[in-house]
């Protein structure tokens, strides 16, 4: 239990301290970190991993918004306010480079105001297709994922070898099997791995290369095991959304006796859910994994399989209900959520629709509702 | 018999176009629901009829109809963060009759998202909520000065690939000959619809550049076909002839405006009082020139590109250098842009824009805020000061470059 605590503990500081870890890496290696943008930039984190360089992702954070506002609406989502805020007040001083990905619309503009307020950043756009199922955006994709390995290999001054990306496959391959093992065994430790710390261990991901998290990875599953399984008396629920921030909502779930036992959060599982399948030619690999990969708001999906993934996680994980954590101002959950709700709805599975935003003033309207909500499920 | 104007003349072209619409579906004819800047050529080449949900959620709007439709669609769980053209049309759906009348229902959905990613996800829910195929066109984003050749490939791809669909979807072969003769109209459509909004460059400007929001309906639904030849023939010439006799719009042309963005469709008049009561004229506006796409008519390659070139498709150095050559052509005095709560694949880039235009060319800017269709998000009050502010800051900045001459 010890053991377990400490390597947690662990985690959690690599999770608060992104700027620390980014700047310890570069005095470790004298090498160079890039920013990768959400939601996917699964693909070109590879490539820098093959360039010689660490991606660390940029989901925001916590901070007030001033010099933001001259640049964005109010009707902004908050984490590309907290991604403004931290480029114009320094924050991301040590970020070589930036990868964007064509997330939505308000990620058809981050790009341009990056360039325009750090011209000296070079930001590289990544361009997702939606016809990614067909040969020609597979194809596609491919050749974006060589032009921008191009462009990566200039930043570092390292060519990437086909060698050296399939074996930053590989290293990727593993910290999305060792992901998925420690969430499957996270709930049979419930007590230990509250919301909190479920949700330490996979931010801490985005800031640290994936060969130490996997080593901790390891190590924590190791401790795990050795631990013996936690019978869970409170409620269980699947949570959905582009992430789960901020820290106190997490501690509320705690708070009501409610348990995260199954995600589909773009921060989370949408991340490492879909291995990369093998094969010869590296940049199709990146390719076809985007094309194999289902359920995300942001990525094309006519037939609209969210629904039935959500309820997927719950039957697997014997989950009792089903939390909505609506990002504010996210146009492409917004999109979703009907469905998902007339889906859950009609597999009768108790939902919740929390707006959530990075910079909340007050987040005891959440509390009600979240109280309310374990308070159903208990009477259930 | 006297000639037509072109803004009777498009009131009746754009009715008798929604009642064939009605008929030819009734009649059997496949009819698709098609996003606004979408290849429709290779639909006209297989005699589907298009009709555009963008369209007539501004047309809902303009007849006050959208709250009605958006409330129905607030009341499924739709955000009313999200754009109200969708919110209108997704209300639409449930509602199947609205102030601006009925749309045939689809048989397929085509949808392009060289205008935003909003019309993917939008789309997407049609296709479930109707259950018809959807052919996705993706036209990837240019981050870069040029569109690269790798986009253009995938772009030509998907053409091949949607020509199949189309075969499917008819039970028919696809007809090339009709494809080129559709894209050798949509060319020439193009280039007159080009030439008629060039005129606004002319002193005075001979026309009220708010009426192109209403010829814009044409261009999106008959490029490629020969009745938008010949109603921009129309409207070409009769602005030829009010330039050569040297007449205005305005008797005494103050103010030179351009426009940006997509006009408050529920309160046209409150655009038109802002700028006729001031003597100011708009000019012209970044929004009609997406519909400029020349492209080689025997080229899938070349129509790829014009396509994916718009604007909105493309990095800020390209817009800046768009807009920077509007003012110019159009000899600009101030520019208005409209922060659309609606359009994010826009609006986060204008704050930028607006100060690196005014620095570029030192015209004023400003931004003003509103919604395309939802009157919520927009007051008059507010708009009419944000207007006046800009019409004094030209004041100053002629009154500033008197003194130094
Ligand atoms: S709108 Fe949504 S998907 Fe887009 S950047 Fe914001 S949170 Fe991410
Ligand atoms: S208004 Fe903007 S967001 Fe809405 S459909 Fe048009 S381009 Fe897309």
């Amino acid at each position: 239990m010890d053991r377990v605590k400490r390597i947690l503990g662990q985690f959690e500081n690599a999770a608060h301290h992104p700027g620390q870890m980014v700047r310890e890496w570069k005095q470790e290696t004298g090498r160079k970190v890039v920013g990768c943008l959400p939601v996917h930039s699964s693909g070109a984190e590879e490539l820098i991993h093959a360039a010689g360089m660490l991606p660390v992702g940029l989901w925001g954070g916590q901070t007030t918004i001033s010099r933001a506002s001259e640049y964005l609406q109010a009707f902004c989502c908050s984490i590309m306010k907290a991604v403004m805020e931290f480029s114009l007040t320094g924050v991301y001083k040590d970020l070589d480079a930036y990868v964007s990905p064509n997330t939505c619309d308000t990620m058809r503009c981050i790009p341009l105001l990056l360039k325009e307020t750090n011209p000296e950043v070079p930001v590289i756009g990544l361009v997702l297709p939606d016809n990614r199922k067909i040969n020609v955006g597979v194809d596609y994709l491919a050749e974006e994922f060589k032009s921008i390995g191009e462009s990566l290999s200039e930043i570092s001054g390292q060519k990437i070898t086909p060698d050296a990306l399939q074996n930053s496959i590989a290293v990727f391959n593993q910290h999305k099997g060792l992901m998925n093992h420690f969430l499957t065994l996270a709930n049979e430790h419930l007590d230990i791995i509250t919301p909190y710390y479920r949700h330490m261990v996979i931010k801490s991901s985005f800031f640290m290369t994936k060969e130490k998290h996997s080593e901790w990875l390891s190590q924590l599953i190791d401790a795990l095991e050795k631990t013996p399984s936690y019978p869970w008396s409170g409620k269980k629920v699947v949570v959905t959304g582009i992430m789960m921030e901020p820290d106190s909502i997490l501690n509320m779930l705690a708070d009501y006796n409610l348990a995260v036992v199954g995600d589909d959060l773009a921060q989370g599982s949408r991340q490492f859910r879909t291995p990369l399948p093998d094969g010869d030619d590296p940049y199709v690999r990146l390719a076809q994994r985007f094309a194999d990969f289902e359920g995300c708001a942001t990525v094309h999906d006519p037939v609209k399989l969210r629904g039935t993934i959500i309820k997927d996680l719950v039957t697997d994980n014997q989950a009792d209900g089903v939390l909505v954590m609506m990002m504010k101002f996210c146009d492409p959950e917004e999109y979703d959520y009907p469905y998902i709700k007339m889906d859950l709805e009609d597999s009768n599975i108790p939902l919740l629709h929390v707006e959530i935003e990075q910079q909340m003033d007050s987040v005891e309207q959440v509390r009600t509702r979240l109280q309310a909500f374990a308070e159903m499920l208990r009477d259930k | 018999m006297t000639k037509l104007l072109a803004k009777d003349a498009v009131k009746i072209i754009q009715a008798e176009y929604n009642a064939n619409a009605l008929e030819a579906k009734e009649r059997g004819q496949l009819v698709a629901w098609v996003t606004s800047i979408a290849p429709r050529e290779f639909l006209e080449a297989m005699d589907i009829v298009t009709v555009y949900p963008e369209n007539h959620a501004a047309a809902i709007a303009a007849k006050k109809g959208s709250m009605e439709m958006m409330n129905i669609a607030e009341s499924m769980g739709y955000s009313t963060d999200i754009c109200s053209y969708a919110r209108t049309n997704l209300g639409y759906v449930e509602a199947g009759d609205s102030a601006a009348g009925k749309l045939p229902a689809p048989d397929l959905l085509v949808c392009c998202n060289n205008i935003c990613n909003t019309v993917t996800k939008w789309y997407e829910i049609l296709s479930r909520r109707l259950n018809v195929p959807l052919i996705m066109i993706d036209m990837p984003f240019s981050h870069e000065n040029e569109v690269h050749d790798r986009a253009i490939d995938y772009m030509v791809g998907q053409f091949q690939h949607m020509i199949g669909q189309l075969e499917q979807i008819t039970g028919k072969p696809f007809n090339y000959d009709r494809l080129h003769e559709s894209m050798e109209l949509s060319n020439q459509a193009s280039l007159l619809w080009k030439e008629a909004a060039d005129f606004g460059s002319a002193h005075p400007c001979p026309f009220n550049g708010i009426d192109f929001f209403n010829y814009m309906a044409l261009i999106v639904c008959m490029r490629g076909n020969e009745k938008a030849v010949e109603f921009f023939t129309l409207l070409r010439d009769e602005i030829a002839e009010k330039v050569a006799r040297g007449e205005g719009y305005l008797e005494n042309e103050k103010y030179r405006i351009l426009w940006d963005g997509i006009p408050f469709w529920f309160n046209l008049k409150a655009m038109f009082r802002s700028l006729k009561n001031y003597d100011a004229c708009m000019v012209g506006s970044t929004y009609p020139d997406n519909w400029v796409l020349p492209y080689d008519v025997h080229d899938l390659r070349s129509m790829a590109r014009a396509y994916t070139s718009i604007f909105i498709n493309r990095n800020f150095d390209y817009r800046i250098k768009n807009m920077t050559r509007l003012i110019d052509k159009f000899d600009v005095d101030g520019v208005i842009f409209h922060s659309n709560r609606s359009c994010k694949a826009q609006d986060f880039a204008q704050y930028a824009m607006s100060r690196k235009i005014s620095d570029i060319t030192g015209v004023p800017t400003v931004v003003v805020d509103g919604d395309q269709n939802d009157p919520r998000s927009f007051s008059e009050a507010q708009y009419e000061t944000r207007v006046q502010a800009l019409y004094e800051m030209i004041d100053q900045r002629r009154a500033a470059a008197s003194v130094r001459r």
